[in-house]
Parts: C-alpha cells; structure tokens; sequence
C-alpha cells in the first residue's frame, strides 16, 4: 500500500480557515461593527479622508484575505485528485478552526501587540479586548489541533469515502 | 403625484453636498494613501500573511504517514 499522505489536506484547509477568519475579522469588526480598520490607530477614521485612507487598507487587506481563500480552494481541489490523501471531515474541520485562529493570532500578535496598527477596539479596555481576541484564537487553535489529532484515523481516499 | 414626489426627493437627495464630498477629497484621500507611508503600510498589511504562508508551506509537505 502507498503512504498516505494527509499535508496537501491539512495546508488546503489551513489556508481556507486563514481566509475566511480574516473574513470574519474584516467583515465585523472592520465593516459591520466598525471597531476599528487597518490603520485605525495611526491614522483615526474621524474624517472623512482619513476613513476613506482606512478603507483602501481595508480593502487591500480583504484582497489579500481572498486570495489566500482562493489558494486554499484551489489546493483543496488538487487534494481531491489524489487518491494518496486521506479525505478525512475531521481533519478538514479542525484545519478551518486552526487556520481561523492562526489568523487570529498571528494577526493579533504583529497588528495589535508589536506595532500597535489598530486594537480589537479602541478605548480604556482596548488592552482587554486585544487578549481576549488572542484567547479566542488559542482556543481555536486547540479545537482545531484536536481535530485534526482525531482526523488521524482516516486513511480513506475522497473516492473511496463517498458513500456509493 | 407621487412619480413627482420620488423625482423631488430624488433632485433633492443629488443637489445634497454629500454627493459632492467624494469629488472634493480625492485629491486629498489620493495624497492619504500614495504618501512616503505607503510601502511601509503596505508592508504592514501583507506581514501577517506572510507569517501565515511560512507555517502553511511546510504542513503541505508534512504529515506523511504509514
């Protein structure tokens, strides 16, 4: 029997949960909420140009969110071929939690903390809000890789899972 | 009667200023984002994905089992 070889659905799901958290993230926090935009912390949406200047950030940084989306689309599809990938719903699901809070946190790690782009939300508990978001993400993160640990006992390629 | 309602309301809501703000601040909005800033923010903004790419890189070719 030929190894299996589980890394083309990990990274494939991996990336779809980046895209989509960072999805979660710009679509309410950014939009729907308005807590705070990519710059919000150097260059405070309190204008009318200054918003504007956000929303172009926003909007490169949601290109960027779709791209890595896209990415993972296109390498779950490639995954599907193969026939030495176990195609295993556990570890797909905690691929997209764990993607959801890798964003999270390396997001939270680099735009919050080290260069203190923007927080969760801006105010006296911003210090609290940007935690929690990280919390959030490790939580994710243990959910995921608890899945993904369970996924281990699926050896069944896509073909051959798919009930006749 | 109400056609010349909806067309009232409707002149009224185009002569309003706030259609106008957009032509009055590009120029402004343009220099906020095309400024001695923008590679540094651009930067900024593509780093996390980059970290994200460095972790998910490897797992593509780990996870070979039996």
């Amino acid at each position: 029997m030929s190894p299996m070889h589980r890394g083309p659905l990990l990274s494939a799901g991996v990336m779809l949960g980046v895209g989509l958290g960072g999805f979660v993230d710009g679509i309410l926090l950014h939009q729907l909420l308005q807590w705070h935009n990519m710059l919000s912390s150097h260059l405070p949406p309190d204008t009318l140009v200054n918003a504007k200047v956000n929303m172009f950030w926003d909007g490169l940084f949601h290109a960027f969110t779709w791209l890595m989306t896209f990415s993972g689309l296109v390498l779950l599809w490639r995954a599907g071929l193969r026939t030495d990938v176990p195609w295993s719903t556990r570890t797909f699901a905690g691929c997209l939690l764990g993607g959801w809070g890798l964003f999270n946190v390396v997001e939270g790690l680099i735009d919050h903390q080290l260069l203190g782009v923007h927080h969760v939300r801006t105010g006296p508990s911003q210090t609290a809000w940007d935690v929690g978001f990280l919390l959030f993400g490790l939580a994710l993160l243990l959910a995921g890789g608890a899945l993904i640990r369970a996924g281990r006992e699926d050896v069944t390629p896509r073909g051959a899972a798919a009930p006749p | 009667m109400r056609r010349f309602n909806a067309l009232t309301f409707q002149t009224a809501l185009l002569a309003s200023s706030a259609v106008f703000a957009c032509e009055t601040c590009r120029p402004a909005v343009e220099a906020g984002i095309f400024n001695e800033h923008f590679w540094g923010r651009l930067a900024i903004t593509l780093l996390p994905f980059g970290v994200v790419l460095c972790v998910v890189a490897p797992l593509h070719f780990l996870g070979r089992e039996r």
